[in-house]
């Protein structure tokens, strides 16, 4: 949090190369406004490279499933840092938040793969992430539930930089533990799903493998967090970033580079008829909202109580009886009146603080009676 | 033969003396008496007969048992498999001494079958030569000097006679030697005393052969002894008058009336062996001469009077053959004595000559055996005073008859013979008779039994050595049950380490490489297939489609049809595991071979696998003491199957239903096609593009889900390992069945094994069987029976 007022939030993402990071964030934003339907949060891009952005990471999706294949590896990965601005806007004057997000090459995340001149960089971002109320760990659902050999599964934390991921998220959680006051989310978010669930067209429904095998995956990780930082709230949200792919054929192919010697491929067949269709993404959404609209409740709750007793003290301050002649000047040089209206102000002002809390409240509890949706799980 | 004039002759005179024998028994009424009791005696005697027969054979029938044993004992003794320490304790297992009782058992049995069987009492008459024998048996007999030739100067009985009062026949019978009989009985005995080599064996060969001449080849040695100079000559003059005798050397009987019976029972007189020519020597061709003639005085039937060869005489073998023809023929001999003048006193001519007979008198008191004849015919009183004297102090110890009854005769008196000598000895005989036979019969049958004791205590010894090593040979059954609880036990834990493996491997979440290449390669042919256009080439697919769409005004048709052929395509070429699986299935079942051929040896011998095991499944089956559930547990682990069709597809069948055309819009709840496409060249190819897609995901799918699987081939052969061990070792009936499969195929899986140690065994039991046998036969043997 940057502050009251706009308040500006940082959320981060970790996560390896190629894994979807931009697919996810894409995902979350391109619609926002239909996932966000219904409640009184709107959600925007804020400066044209953040529109730019997502409207060319849509054109080259789109593109793909056109020609009716799709495959993770034809879209562009993110080679530069580059963070979304987006303001969030709980419908309640005064109480907007700004969002940044921070993408980056995944590559970084593996200090064997970063290029050296990149080690400055990399240490900006992974502040950025420490510094963020919210951070994202994505995951390539297939990675988990393609294994069909021993080696494959030994080769799974390797493709997913399992341990790189989790020494970045302790990280993170000690920042946590440092500002225990303050809101934070962990999104645990495997991407490309839609093989594994009957919710979005899919014909199988092995969405407790999924969560199965996530849960054995980050073991450590899930159980570190009540420890580092109990305040923490663990949220498993799996997104199909696309909707209309299914898994045809996957490959597990010797490769000399790869720490685990294998290198995993999944290749994706398009549904007809070859529509995108976000699956997840509210779910997302939604849990960014409430912790987001909880953090802004409770710096708007703050801000009027102070704001309260600011007025209470001005008040107090117009009505203060100061002596026969004191009093007979004031009302002749105008203080006494300029007292009034300051207390008047500042009483206007509480209780315009004091609204924005109740509608924040509303909006919390609109959210809260929300149905998370079937495929979230909170640990 | 004898001529039928000597024959009728004979009967005549016979006849002739019957009136004699009528008169005399009127002049001797107790004579009738004594030829009842004899008469009674010997039936008495011929009632023993069968029991001592019977004897004869129970003792040859032991004798053969012990031999039996001897050779049983030898052969294990002498066994290299045998184990030495019973080597050892046999060595001092003998039957010789046994089998020599039991020879003289059968020997006394003999004596006492000649003796009971005997048609009459028979009278030995014994003495030094010059005694009067020959007077005596004259005098008894009545017969002359053609019958009974005496003589004063040279001895003149060449052959000696048995002679029986006989009421009817007067008449001689001959036993002739056969040439192998006077080789063997006249000639060997002057051999072996002159140590002559070899015998002639035939006729020529006799007359050829080159006897010494003691006066011309006199040389140091025997030969110039006196009485081998007198042996040689007499086998010489045997030689030469050879041509006198050969004929008669027939082996047969021949009868000769009584006054032709000279040449043949006594030797040449001086004048005749003085005579020049060949000697005749007639008498050198007779065995024997049995007599039948009248007796003068004692005309009771069933007697007879046996001339036994002159003691003293200069004769081979004469001592030895006087013993036999003691004990076998005569009931009592008359030792002949003559008081001449010098020889008046017992010598020890005497001694030796009272001794030889008293040897052969068996189990018979002395003093009803022998009777001292003095002949006191023709010498003084005073010298037959002196020998009864003498006789008196000198046998019987001073005591008149104490040991030897002395009776006195003139043996040239007929009557004084009859009376003095016949009468006490015929009335003895009768009177003692009885008592006679029991003692001999007792004495024997006391013999056998001490024979018999003998045997036992050879066999008892037996018996403790055998039991001494008992647990050297082990026992057939035995080791035969230890070795099948062995064979059960080993095989159970070679079985249980193959299920312990498959079990590990079915519960290991580590996936079978095998199975997986197998998957991988049936799904990398199956995508194959799929990318080279769905088996018919993508253009080939494509134009088909085209028109099937044109002619149908829709895609749903031909995409419905193709989808349908892909799947039946896919799930086709995913059966290519079952050739994994039935090499699975091949191991499974070679590697419980090969552990039942490590237990069983030979009997599953030269083959692997399928082949060995329901081979092993018929052996159990068709066994002589079938195994009917072991078999079963076999049969069932060969009826395993493991293929894909029968165990995997109903697992991942669903996988292929993505590969239908129809599905479930998620929104509306509709049934909606899953492709549609414009019926044009682009739908065609977008047609195309779908079916791949969609075939390829199914057969992702399906590996993804048969590798998910991939634990059931393992599971499935160690269920079916399994249950094979649980039914082959822990059923209810394993234990007897395994005991029956090892009793049918025994020799087949310890090959060798109970060769030897049947063989050692048989070789053992051979031993206590004989021994047992022989138990049982001294147990009761026929004589106590009796």
């Amino acid at each position: 949090m940057t502050g009251s007022g706009e308040l500006a939030f940082r959320i981060g993402v970790v996560g390896p190369s190629r894994v979807g990071k931009t697919s996810l964030i894409t995902a979350v934003l391109r619609d926002s406004q239909r996932l966000l339907q219904g409640t009184p949060i709107a959600i925007k891009a804020v400066g044209s490279p953040t529109e730019k952005r997502i409207a060319q990471h849509r054109r080259e999706l789109d593109g793909s499933l056109l020609a009716g294949e799709f495959s993770p590896g034809a879209l562009r990965g993110t080679e530069e840092p580059f963070t979304f601005k987006l303001l969030l806007d709980p419908g309640v004057d005064g109480a907007g938040i700004r969002l940044e997000l921070l993408d980056y090459p995944g590559g970084w995340v593996d200090s064997s793969k970063r290029p050296h001149d990149r080690d400055t960089d990399w240490e900006q971002c992974k502040r950025f992430i420490v510094q963020s109320s919210v951070l994202i760990i994505p995951v390539d659902a297939a990675v988990l539930m393609e294994p069909t050999a021993p080696d494959h599964l030994r080769a799974v934390p390797s493709i997913l930089t399992t341990p790189e991921v989790s020494e970045v998220v302790r990280e993170w959680l000690k920042e946590r533990n440092w500002r225990a006051a303050e809101p934070a989310l962990l999104l645990i978010c495997p991407v490309k799903c839609e093989s594994y669930f009957a919710d979005n067209g899919g014909r199988r429904d092995d969405a407790g493998d999924l969560l199965q095998m996530v849960q054995r995956t980050y073991a450590e990780l899930i159980e570190d967090v009540p420890e580092e930082a109990p305040h923490v709230k663990t949220v498993y949200c799996p997104v199909d970033t696309i909707g209309c792919v299914e898994i045809v054929h996957v490959d597990w192919t010797p490769d000399p580079r790869e720490p685990s010697g294998l290198a995993f491929a999944a290749h994706y067949g398009v549904r007809w008829p070859s529509r995108q269709n976000v699956k997840g993404a509210a779910e997302v959404l939604m849990a960014l909202c409430r912790h987001l609209m909880a953090a802004r409740r409770k710096v708007e709750v703050e801000d009027a109580e102070g704001k309260d007793l600011k007025a209470e003290q001005a008040k107090e301050y117009a009505d203060k009886d100061e002596g026969l002649f004191r009093n007979m000047w004031y009302h002749i040089n105008g203080e006494r009146k300029r007292r009034i209206a300051s207390a008047a102000a500042k009483s206007r002002e509480a209780i315009d603080a004091q609204k924005r809390v109740t509608a924040l409240t509303d909006v919390i509890a609109d959210l809260a009676q929300r149905d998370p949706g079937s495929r979230v799980h909170q640990w | 033969m004898p001529s039928a004039d000597a024959v009728r002759t004979g009967r005549t005179a016979a006849l002739g003396r019957r009136h004699t024998c009528r008169r005399t028994r009127k002049a001797a009424p107790l004579l009738g008496d004594i030829a009842d009791r004899i008469e009674a005696i010997l039936d008495a005697r011929k009632r023993h007969l069968p029991q001592i027969r019977a004897d004869i054979e129970w003792w040859r029938d032991t004798d053969d048992h012990i031999a039996a044993l001897d050779r049983a004992v030898a052969e294990l003794r002498g066994h290299p498999a045998t184990p030495e320490e019973l080597r050892t304790v046999l060595e001092p297992f003998r039957t010789e001494e046994i089998r020599e009782g039991v020879a003289e058992a059968i020997r006394l049995l003999r004596v006492l079958e000649t003796r009971f069987s005997r048609d009459t009492i028979n009278i030995g008459v014994s003495g030094q030569a010059r005694v009067g024998k020959s007077t005596l048996l004259q005098s008894i007999s009545g017969l002359g000097d053609d019958q009974i030739p005496t003589g004063e100067a040279l001895p003149v009985t060449a052959v000696r006679s048995r002679i029986y009062h006989s009421a009817e026949f007067r008449r001689a019978t001959l036993r002739l030697h056969s040439f192998d009989t006077f080789v063997t009985d006249v000639i060997s005995p002057y051999h072996a005393e002159l140590e002559l080599p070899g015998l002639p064996v035939s006729p020529p060969d006799f007359r050829g052969w080159a006897y010494p001449r003691p006066a011309a080849e006199a040389t140091p040695g025997a030969i110039d002894k006196p009485s081998y100079v007198t042996m040689i000559n007499r086998l010489r003059a045997m030689q030469e008058s050879f041509s006198s005798y050969e004929a008669d050397l027939t082996g047969r009987e021949r009868v000769v009336a009584l006054e032709e019976l000279r040449p043949f029972v006594a030797y040449p007189t001086n004048d005749e062996e003085q005579a020049p020519g060949e000697t005749v020597r007639r008498y050198l061709a007779v065995r024997d001469v049995r007599i039948d003639c009248t007796f003068p005085h004692a005309q009771v039937e069933h007697l007879g009077i046996i001339d036994l060869p002159g003691l003293g005489e200069v004769a081979v073998r004469a001592e030895q053959h006087h013993v036999n023809g003691l004990q076998n023929e005569v009931d009592l001999v008359l030792l002949v004595k003559r008081p001449v003048e010098g020889m008046a006193y017992w010598g020890d001519a005497d001694a030796r000559a009272l001794d030889l007979i008293d040897g052969a008198r068996g189990f018979i008191q002395k003093r009803d055996f022998v009777f001292i004849v003095i002949n006191s015919g023709g010498t003084t009183a005073p010298l037959a005073g002196a020998l009864h004297d003498h006789i008196r102090g000198q046998v019987n110890s001073g005591r008149t008859d104490q040991f030897f009854r002395v009776l006195e005769t003139d043996a040239a008196d007929t009557s004084d013979v009859y009376e003095r000598v016949l009468t006490p000895v015929l009335t003895h005989l009768v009177d003692r008779m009885p008592a006679m036979d029991a003692e001999v019969l007792a004495g024997t049958r006391s013999e056998l039994r001490a024979t018999a004791s003998r045997i036992r205590v050879v066999i008892e010894d037996l018996s403790r050595l055998l039991s001494s090593v008992k647990h050297a040979s082990a026992s057939v059954a035995e080791d035969l049950e230890k070795r099948t609880r062995r064979l059960r036990q080993d095989l159970a834990g070679s079985l249980a380490g193959l299920v312990a493996e498959l079990r590990e491997q079915a519960r290991s979440a580590i996936q079978d490489p095998g199975f997986s290449s197998a998957v991988d390669t049936a799904y990398q042919a199956t995508r194959a297939w799929i990318n080279s256009g769905i088996g018919v080439g993508p253009q080939v697919w494509q134009d088909e489609a085209l028109r099937s769409m044109r002619v149908d005004q829709n895609s749903s048709r031909y995409a419905g049809d193709e989808l349908n052929r892909v799947r039946v395509e896919i799930s086709q070429r995913f059966e290519g595991i079952d050739a994994y699986f039935a090499t699975r299935v091949q191991e499974l079942w070679s590697r419980i071979s090969k552990i039942l051929y490590v237990q069983l040896g030979a009997l599953v011998e030269g083959e692997d696998g399928e082949t060995a095991l329901g081979r092993f499944a018929d052996l159990l089956s068709g066994a002589s003491e079938p195994c009917p559930r072991c078999s079963a547990a076999v049969q069932q682990l060969l009826s395993v199957r493991l293929d894909y069709r029968s165990q995997l597809h109903p697992r991942v069948r669903a996988e292929l239903d993505a590969l239908t055309l129809q599905e479930r819009d998620p929104e509306t709840g509709q049934q909606r096609n899953r492709i549609v496409v414009e019926l044009n060249e682009t739908g065609a190819r977008q047609l195309y593009q779908s079916v791949v897609h969609m075939a390829e995901q199914a057969a992702h799918l399906t590996k993804k889900a048969l590798l998910r699987e991939g634990l059931t081939p393992a599971l499935v052969l160690h269920a079916a390992a399994e249950q094979f061990e649980d039914t082959l070792i822990r059923s209810g009936d394993s234990e007897r069945e395994f005991k029956r499969l090892a009793r049918s195929y025994r020799d087949e899986i310890w090959s060798g094994v109970f060769h030897e140690i049947d063989a050692a065994n048989a070789r053992v039991a051979t031993v206590i069987r004989a021994r047992d046998l022989l138990v049982t036969r001294l147990d009761l043997p026929p004589w106590e029976e009796a």
